[in-house]
């Protein structure tokens, strides 16, 4: 009973704190925007550069922070990217496969296709087609 | 946990300090954010190995959230350090590693490497609160030999079992857990 009544007691408390930081990911998604577009142009600098390292860096960044945000099909599409630049040796047309995410990656952002935007899904489904044709989806 | 009749409205972090280990500053911020609302007392950030290994050394930490990926080293450096390192003063500390690196192969190094928990990106508040639930409150026997440092893998669930969130590359969550307790 006690135990029960504790119970009880614990799951409010973590409702309520989880509330409390749902709301507060909300206020640092007003300002995640602006923060994406710099993120994707630092990302085309860092590929233009030849910078692979800095490049992975900036993908897995999107991927972490833009799920989390409101922007799932880009945080995948990151992170499909960061994969083909680990893996990019496997990758016979290696330039044209990073073009198209990051053309996707663009595509998303301008188009504002957040959630589970359908066109955005087909966007997804197509590079997903691209590492299957591969073989580097992951294991 | 032992919650007292006074504790039962008040956040069980309150008298708590976390280590946020993060290169990124957006997604650190994002995790201080969630962090500030479960109501730590102190919440310290280190956006560097250095520093990491700094703070650790010199503050009483209860918990660290350490992203993998750190500058230019591999993220498993810190958690070697913390877990093997001779100098290392706080081996026995709870450490939930989020990522984006979810393939099996690097959930397993992980995993070896001494993690008490893997949270896999992006980053949601009830998945976080789960993490810490059973980093912190669950009752784990510490395990220290040649082949192996860290928590005891035989795991034991925490109180909040909240709604598993679905990953969209490499393992998904439950996934990620069920390697974690050596189930895989």
């Amino acid at each position: 009973m006690a135990d029960n009544k504790r119970n009880k007691d614990f799951d409010a408390i973590v409702s309520r704190l989880v509330a409390k930081a749902d709301v507060a990911m909300e206020t640092v998604a007003e300002g995640y925007d602006d923060v994406l577009e710099e993120s994707i142009a630092a990302l085309k600098q860092a590929l233009g550069d030849n910078n692979t390292k800095d490049a992975i860096k900036i993908a897995y960044g999107i991927k972490g922070a833009a799920g989390s945000l409101g922007w799932p099909l880009v945080s995948t599409a990151a992170g499909y990217l960061r994969h083909v630049l680990e893996e990019q040796e496997k990758v016979e047309k290696i330039d044209e496969t990073i073009a198209v995410h990051v053309h996707t990656l663009e595509l998303l952002f301008k188009n504002q296709m957040k959630g589970d935007h359908p066109e955005g899904i087909q966007l997804i489904k197509n590079l997903f087609s691209l590492l299957e044709k591969y073989n580097i989806t992951p294991s | 946990m032992v919650i007292s009749a006074n504790q039962m409205v008040a956040s069980p972090f309150l008298q708590r300090s976390v280590l946020i280990v993060d290169q990124d500053g957006f997604t650190a911020r994002l995790m201080n954010q969630v962090l500030l609302s479960f109501e730590f007392e102190h919440i310290h950030l280190a956006t560097s190995l250095d520093k990491a290994v700094e703070i650790i050394q010199t503050e009483k930490i209860d918990v660290i959230l350490c992203d993998w990926l750190i500058n230019e080293d591999n993220g498993l450096a810190f958690i070697d350090f913390v877990r093997r390192d001779p100098e290392s003063t706080n081996r026995n500390v709870p450490i939930i590693l989020y990522t984006g690196f979810t393939e099996v192969s690097r959930i397993i190094l992980a995993r070896d490497a001494g993690v008490s928990e893997i949270l896999a990106k992006p980053i949601a508040p009830h998945q976080v609160m789960k993490k810490l639930d059973i980093a912190l409150f669950s009752e784990r026997k510490f395990v220290k030999d040649d082949a192996y440092v860290g928590p005891d893998r035989r795991r034991r669930r925490g109180k909040f079992d909240g709604q598993e969130r679905r990953g969209k590359f490499g393992l998904e969550q439950d996934q990620i857990d069920n390697v974690m307790s050596d189930k895989s």
